[in-house]
Parts: structure tokens; C-alpha cells; sequence
């Protein structure tokens, strides 16, 4: 699947630089746009939909998530572009909540223990994706510009950890015995999966001369622990808003 | 500018939409109450053989008893707490528990554990029905002895027999069968919480997996009811040391052998002792404890004297429990001993004053 989808992305940033060339007249100032950002990430790695064993969010921080990024528009018209960017994302978040008979196998080199957990789940995650981001931009205007597309992204450095406290387990299953567990660590950095892709929607509007604040989501569409791990029992997303400020040049 | 934080608003709203809770489909006998004067020892729920383990006055074996139960929340339970059994016609007596989520039931047996004889041949062995390890039986089924093999289950052993320390094994002394403890490696997942050795023990007990993880020496609850007083622990043994001794940090200590371990203790009940005061308690009146725990190739006879302590005379009316304990690592229970290290028991008897 994500051979096709990097296929796509070279084809587009040929297809752009193709575009590019044809057009490369008295008006090149114009038709192209480069933008140098950064932001701040907040969101989460999390299921869209909360699978009824998760019962309480006891809290939530975004962590430490700056976002990093350059990107290249091409006025296709007055009104229409296209844009393909290169960032780096960390993609973090902290997260305490309650869980009851939440169904788990961990499993270390051909050992592994199954059973359902009640009691504290802590996780915090540390990702660092590098993203490449392809929209349709459309330039209003008023000094907006709205961008939709989608995105391909590279785990980088991958980080997935935390731990699990006051409850217990049931072995197995839910008719399991019971183990009284204290505390326990869990590390699944290793189990996510590299890459990922989704939707990614956003909008722009200058502010002050080439300066522009910003605002994009990106929604990703794979699950990021792939379907043979079984640590967490339901599909997981990297869902999170980019709040920044960017810089124009050849504005 | 405002799209974006709308859509992003609204994913958080989608997300944050705590679902009801789910029916519980926890179906536990948590207890099982009887008026403590019909009992001759503290009963035991094996959790994960699903029995309920029962020590009995004579009297209570004859008229029956009615238990108080209670249960994982919103279970329900046939034949209903507070209803009376009895134990006459030998049928075997057994709990249906159904969760609130009724699908899920759970079925547990009732077992009157009387140690009358002890002599052990260790010649019955059952299965654990999901963790695949053995554990001895007598010959009416009942549990008197147990071993940390439902502990070491937890650390994610391949689920077949050999895979744990404790087992069964055909090299006996007489009979056909005898007790093999093989003190073996820790699991990837072990080796996390820094366990790297598991022993192999065998006693007279239960095993109390609830809190295996949180207080590992309280998981073994050592002892039986024992009516009189023993004289002397016998029986045969044969021992062979693994290659090289580790202490609890893996670290191979040069020139130390592994030794075993084969002791039995008396004490006051009816509350067990366990790993934490087997050896410390107040409450011990005797011990005959194997000295010579070498290496021994061939079956070896022990014959060993109970040693009462000095004006140690058990009150009348006190519940007298015996354990009696073996490992195939003296250190096990602080995991440390040798890799490989095997002992073999076969025979074990209390014999009277």
C-alpha cells in the first residue's frame, strides 16, 4: 500500500516541478510560494471512536511536540495552487486514564502473557514523524489561503511507553485468575508500525508583511500498531492540530 | 483559521465520548465463609484450578455446612450462599458462577482435603487446563501439594509440561512415578521485573497467585491441618546441581554449588505460614530439616528427627498445621541457585510420635 502512495508523491512533485518548468516566464515570482513554519502539535495518538473499556480520562498534556516545516506552492491559477512540503513533526502526547478489562498480550522474545487489565493506564508518547504533506491550496482574497490533501509520514524516532498501576489482571481472559499488579512497565516503541498516511486540512492568513499564522490537522488513516500486535486490543490513530506561524517568501 | 479548530474541536468532542461501562464478566467465588469451628485449616480458593479447597472437623464432614459466599459484583451463584451441602453420598459438589455478563460462567469444585495418611507416592498428576503444568493429586483427586509452577505461568513460558520447573517424572524410586523440581531460566519478559532463575518447589499448601507479582514470598501459603504430633520426616531424594550458581542479578558466582532443599515444619494454624516467616514465625513448635542437601546421584534415603523447640508444647485447643517443603535451589525464593539444578522426591512420610 505505502509503495503506491509514495509513487503518488514523487509523481506529484514531478508533475509540480514539470509545471514549473513549462512556466518558468516573466511571471516564476508569482507562481511559485515558499513557506518556512513552525507550530506546535496538539493531539493524540488514539482510537476514533472510544472502545467501551477505556472509562475515565483522568488527564492529558500534549507534551513536547514542535512541528517544523518548509512548503512549496505552485499557482496552478489566480485562485488554485497545489503544494507539497517536507516537516518534521513530533507527534507527542501524555495520557492517564481508567480502564476496565482492557484486553492485552504482551509478548517479549517468545514469552508472552494475555489477559484483561483493570486499573491506571499511564501512556506517553514521543514520535518523531518526518511528513510530506501534498494539498490543493486555494488562495482567497483576503490574504487566506485553505489547504486540503493528504500526507505520507516516516516514523523516525520511534517513542511508546508507560505503565500500568493499581489493578489487576485477568489471566487469559475475563475468567482468568486474578493478579494484583502494583505497577508494571510497558515499552511499544518498536511495535509501531514506520509509516503513515492521511488527510491533512488547513488554513493560512497573512498577518504582518510575509508573516502568516497558521492552523492544519492531520488525520491519519493507519492504524499505528499493526494488526498482528496485540498489546492493545482496538486501532489507534495519529490525530493532532498544528497551531504555528509561517514565513513567506517570493511574496 | 476557524475551520481547522472546528474540525480539530470536534474530533476531541467524537473522542472523548466515554462509553457506558460494560457488564461485568467477572465471575470469582471471592469467598467462601464457614463458621470457623468446623474447620481444622483456613480455606483456599485455587483460582486457577478453580477449586474451592475445604479442611473440615469431623463433625462438619458428617452434618454438612452452609457456606456464605460472596462474589464478583452482580454474579450470581447455584447452589445459592447459604445454602447447606452435605458430603455423604460422595457426589462432587460444585459452584456455577454466572457473571452480569451472562455469557460468561464459571464452574469451581468443591474439595474436602483431609490428609489422614501422610505418605506421598506422587504417583497422580493432573493438568492445568489452560497453562498446560502439572500438579500432584491423591488418589481421591483432592490437593495437598502445590508448587510455584502457576507463578512462573505468569512470566510466559510455552505452555507445555516441561517448560515448567515442577513436574512429574518417571525415574521414582518405587512406583511409577516421582516429583521433579529442575530450577530453570528466567523469561524475556521475567528477566523485565529482574527475575532471570525460577526454582523448582514442591509443598504442602497453596499457591496464592493474586498477589505473585506484588508480594512474591506470600504466594506460597504453606501447610495442612496435622492431627497429633510427628516423630519423623522420611523419605528418598536424589540431587544434581547445575553448572554454575547465579545470585539474584545474574552475576555467576565462581565456586558455589547449588544446594537443595527438603524441610518440614510444624506449626500453629489454622493461618498458613508462607515464604515471608516459614522460617522465622513465632508460631513454629518443630522442624526436621535435611542437612546434607549435595549432590546425590543415585535415591538416598533420609530419615530426619523433628526437633521441637525448647518448651515449645502446643496449646490443646490450637489448629496444629504441618508443611513440608522442597526446592531443587535452597535460594530460590530470592532467585538465586543453579540453572539445571535437579531434585527428585519420591516417598515423603510424617511419621507419628
Amino acid at each position: 500500500m505505502h509503495k503506491y502512495l509514495l509513487l503518488a508523491t514523487i509523481l506529484l512533485g514531478l508533475t509540480t516541478v514539470t509545471l514549473a518548468q513549462e512556466n518558468n516566464g516573466e511571471d516564476k515570482n508569482q507562481k511559485f510560494d515558499h513557506t518556512f513554519y513552525i507550530g506546535y502539535n496538539i493531539g493524540g495518538l488514539a482510537p476514533v471512536s472510544f472502545p467501551n473499556t477505556i472509562r475515565k480520562i483522568n488527564s492529558y498534556s500534549p507534551g513536547p511536540s514542535p512541528s517544523f516545516g518548509y512548503e512549496l506552492n505552485y499557482k496552478l491559477q489566480k485562485k488554485w495552487g497545489i503544494g507539497v512540503g517536507i516537516r518534521a513533526d513530533w507527534k507527542s502526547m501524555n495520557v492517564q486514564d481508567s480502564v476496565q478489562y482492557f484486553h492485552t498480550l504482551v509478548s517479549v522474545d517468545g514469552s508472552s502473557i494475555e489477559g484483561d487489565f483493570s486499573g491506571t493506564n499511564t501512556t506517553k508518547v514521543r514520535n518523531v514523524y518526518l511528513t510530506v504533506p501534498i494539498q490543493a491550496t486555494y488562495f482567497s482574497s483576503n490574504n487566506w489561503r485553505l489547504k486540503l490533501g493528504f500526507y505520507l509520514a516516516h516514523l523516525i524516532n520511534p517513542s511508546f511507553y508507560g505503565s500500568v498501576s493499581n489493578g489487576y489482571l485477568r489471566k487469559a481472559n475475563s475468567l482468568g485468575e486474578k493478579i494484583i499488579i502494583d505497577n508494571a512497565d510497558f515499552n511499544f516503541n518498536d511495535n509501531q508500525r514506520t509509516f503513515d498516511f492521511g488527510i491533512t486540512a488547513g488554513a493560512e492568513k497573512l498577518v504582518y508583511k510575509t508573516f502568516a499564522v497558521k492552523a492544519d490537522l492531520q488525520w491519519g488513516l493507519n492504524p499505528v500498531f499493526p494488526k498482528s500486535f496485540n498489546g492493545i486490543s482496538f486501532n489507534m490513530y495519529n490525530i493532532f492540530g498544528t497551531l504555528g506561524i509561517a514565513y513567506h517568501f517570493d511574496k | 483559521m476557524r475551520l481547522p479548530i472546528l474540525l480539530f474541536a470536534l474530533i476531541l468532542l467524537l473522542g472523548s465520548c466515554i462509553k457506558d461501562a460494560p457488564a461485568n464478566p467477572e465471575a470469582d467465588i471471592e469467598s467462601f465463609d464457614v463458621n470457623p469451628n468446623m474447620l481444622t485449616g483456613q480455606t483456599f480458593i485455587d483460582q486457577a484450578n478453580r477449586k474451592i479447597l475445604l479442611y473440615l472437623t469431623n463433625e462438619a464432614y458428617k452434618d454438612g455446612i452452609t457456606p456464605s459466599i460472596s462474589l464478583s459484583k452482580h454474579a450470581t451463584v447455584t447452589p445459592a450462599s447459604g445454602q447447606k451441602i452435605t458430603f455423604n453420598d460422595n457426589k462432587e459438589i460444585t459452584y456455577t458462577v454466572t457473571a452480569e455478563q451472562s455469557s460468561n460462567k464459571k464452574t469451581y469444585t468443591v474439595q474436602v482435603v483431609n490428609v489422614g495418611d501422610w505418605h506421598f507416592e506422587f504417583e497422580k498428576w493432573l493438568q492445568n487446563s489452560v497453562d498446560k503444568y502439572e500438579y500432584p493429586v491423591e488418589d481421591n483427586l483432592t490437593s495437598i501439594w502445590t508448587s510455584g509452577n502457576a507463578g512462573v505461568a505468569l512470566s510466559g513460558v510455552p505452555k507445555e509440561v516441561l517448560a515448567y520447573p515442577t513436574r512429574s517424572t518417571t525415574d521414582g524410586y518405587l512406583g511409577t512415578k516421582a516429583a521433579e523440581m529442575v530450577t530453570i531460566k528466567g523469561t524475556a519478559l521475567s528477566s523485565i521485573v529482574g527475575i532471570y532463575l525460577y526454582a523448582g518447589s514442591l509443598f504442602i499448601g497453596n499457591f496464592n497467585s493474586a498477589v505473585v507479582l506484588t508480594e512474591p514470598l506470600a504466594a506460597t501459603e504453606f501447610g495442612a491441618p496435622y492431627v497429633g504430633l510427628p516423630d519423623r520426616f522420611t523419605g528418598y531424594y536424589k540431587y544434581t546441581p547445575g553448572p554454575a550458581y547465579q545470585d539474584e542479578h545474574k552475576n555467576i558466582i565462581p565456586d558455589k554449588i547449588d544446594e537443595c532443599a527438603i524441610y518440614a515444619v510444624l506449626f500453629e494454624g489454622p493461618e498458613r505460614l508462607n515464604g515471608t516467616n516459614i522460617n522465622t514465625s513465632d508460631r513454629i513448635i518443630a522442624t526436621a530439616k535435611l542437612n546434607d542437601a549435595s549432590a546425590k546421584a543415585d535415591f538416598t534415603k533420609f530419615d530426619i528427627p523433628f526437633t521441637y523447640k525448647a518448651g515449645r508444647t502446643p496449646a490443646t485447643n490450637k489448629n496444629l498445621m504441618l508443611a513440608i517443603v522442597a526446592s531443587s535451589s535452597k535460594d530460590g525464593d530470592h532467585y538465586k541457585g543453579a540453572i539445571g539444578s535437579r531434585l527428585v522426591v519420591d516417598h515423603l512420610a510424617v511419621i507419628p510420635k
